[in-house]
């Protein structure tokens, strides 16, 4: 049975001719030239490999990689971008398979698919003037940290959007359900003097507050204890520059529709996601406690 | 505007279109050299095509290594997102 493959770029002719080619190699191809069809086609197909360009419309591609990691692992990723080595950190921390900067040279890029389907564990000799910085799969952060310790941090939720606030409060609050332990309140931009006592460790910011996202997030940041990060929240269909300029230095964005029963973006999921990302930051900052039964 | 970033980002992309279409035309000219019965003249052409593929993919490959070199050094310089200096 040939192995399903799928082929991910913004540039239909890159799709169109890849496409054909491995499919003369015997694959099964599907194509995708944006995030939200990726998306579907990941959900909907029984995927081998993923040939995976970084900057996509819409949805990104390292959304898509970190979905992919934590909902498909048994699927392989080959992650492909072009000079954006500033992303290259990002994507080492979350995992991928492979990882080629454009452009491509097919012969290459067929030795390293053949490899990864074939599950071979070494990797085949790549011609290193060619192929730069392909490497062995990267573990991610754990979602569970450590054994019989727990997530715990101090989360501050702004958002003009008071269903959504109002079920990332719940959601957070309940530790039998998010398994952390979260202390959570919820502010409007003006309320400073209750953000400086609170003193959040991670702040979940709605980019709804369009236009005020740099001078809230620098005067958090000035705070005089500033939360450890800022992780971005909202409408992917409304992600403007600003959002996508600190979406570029490497701040997180996960997508929450304005329409909550979008059924690309089942709540379950995103709220999830957003989850996740909470987890990342406490892992990366040691934000955790130990259960008692751990303990010495 | 596009910023020096998304420029950047456009240009490897041409690169790349380049040496994927220069892979996947040869591979359909070696499928082409197999073909039995092939006059002289016709499988010296393919030959030749196959040697002009191979020179534009290599010519595709240095000028990535160019707009690399330049890439390095603007970026040191110059806010990529911004365009200014950095």
């Amino acid at each position: 049975m040939p192995n399903n493959v799928l082929i991910v770029d913004d540039e239909k002719f890159l799709t169109d001719t890849l496409g054909a080619f491995l499919k003369s190699k015997g694959y099964n191809i599907f194509k995708a030239e944006d995030g939200q069809t990726t998306l579907n086609i990941i959900k909907n197909e029984m995927l081998d490999l993923v040939l995976l360009d970084i900057k996509l419309p819409g949805v990104d591609g390292i959304e898509i990689l970190r979905l992919m990691r934590r909902d498909y692992p048994q699927v392989k990723v080959i992650v492909m971008t072009a000079y954006d080595m500033e992303y290259k950190q990002r994507v080492d921390d979350i995992g991928y398979d492979a990882f080629f900067l454009k452009p491509l040279l097919l012969d290459d890029l067929t030795r390293e698919i053949e490899r990864l389907l074939s599950g071979e564990k070494t990797a085949t000799p790549l011609a290193e003037d060619k192929i730069k910085n392909t490497r062995q799969p990267v573990q991610g952060p754990q979602f569970t940290p450590l054994e019989g310790a727990l997530p715990k941090a101090r989360l501050l939720i702004v958002s003009p959007r008071n269903l959504i606030s109002g079920l990332l409060k719940d959601y957070f609050s309940k530790r039998e359900i998010c398994n952390g332990i979260y202390e959570i309140t919820e502010s409007g931009l003006e309320q400073l003097e209750h953000i400086r006592k609170f003193q959040p460790d991670i702040v979940l910011l709605d980019i709804a507050l369009v236009g005020m996202l740099g001078e809230f997030g620098l005067t958090l940041m000035n705070l005089p204890q500033p939360p450890k990060e800022i992780i971005l929240f909202g409408d992917p269909a409304v992600k403007w520059e600003e959002v996508e300029a600190l979406t570029r230095r490497g701040t997180r964005f996960i997508e929450i529709p304005s329409d909550l029963h979008d059924k690309g973006y089942p709540i379950k999921d995103t709220i999830e996601r957003l989850d996740n990302a909470v987890k990342d930051v406490c892992i990366k900052y040691g934000l955790v406690k130990k259960e008692k039964s751990y303990e010495p | 505007m596009a910023t020096i970033r998304e420029l950047f980002h456009s240009l490897g992309n041409k690169h790349n279109i380049l040496t994927v279409g220069c892979g996947a035309t040869k591979e359909t000219v070696e499928e082409c050299l197999k073909a039995e019965g092939l006059s002289k003249i016709v499988k010296d052409n393919l030959l030749e095509i196959l040697k002009n593929l191979e020179q534009i993919t290599n010519e595709a490959l240095e000028a990535d290594k160019i707009a690399t070199e330049i890439h390095d050094r603007i970026y040191k310089i110059i806010d990529p997102d911004t365009g200014k200096p950095g």
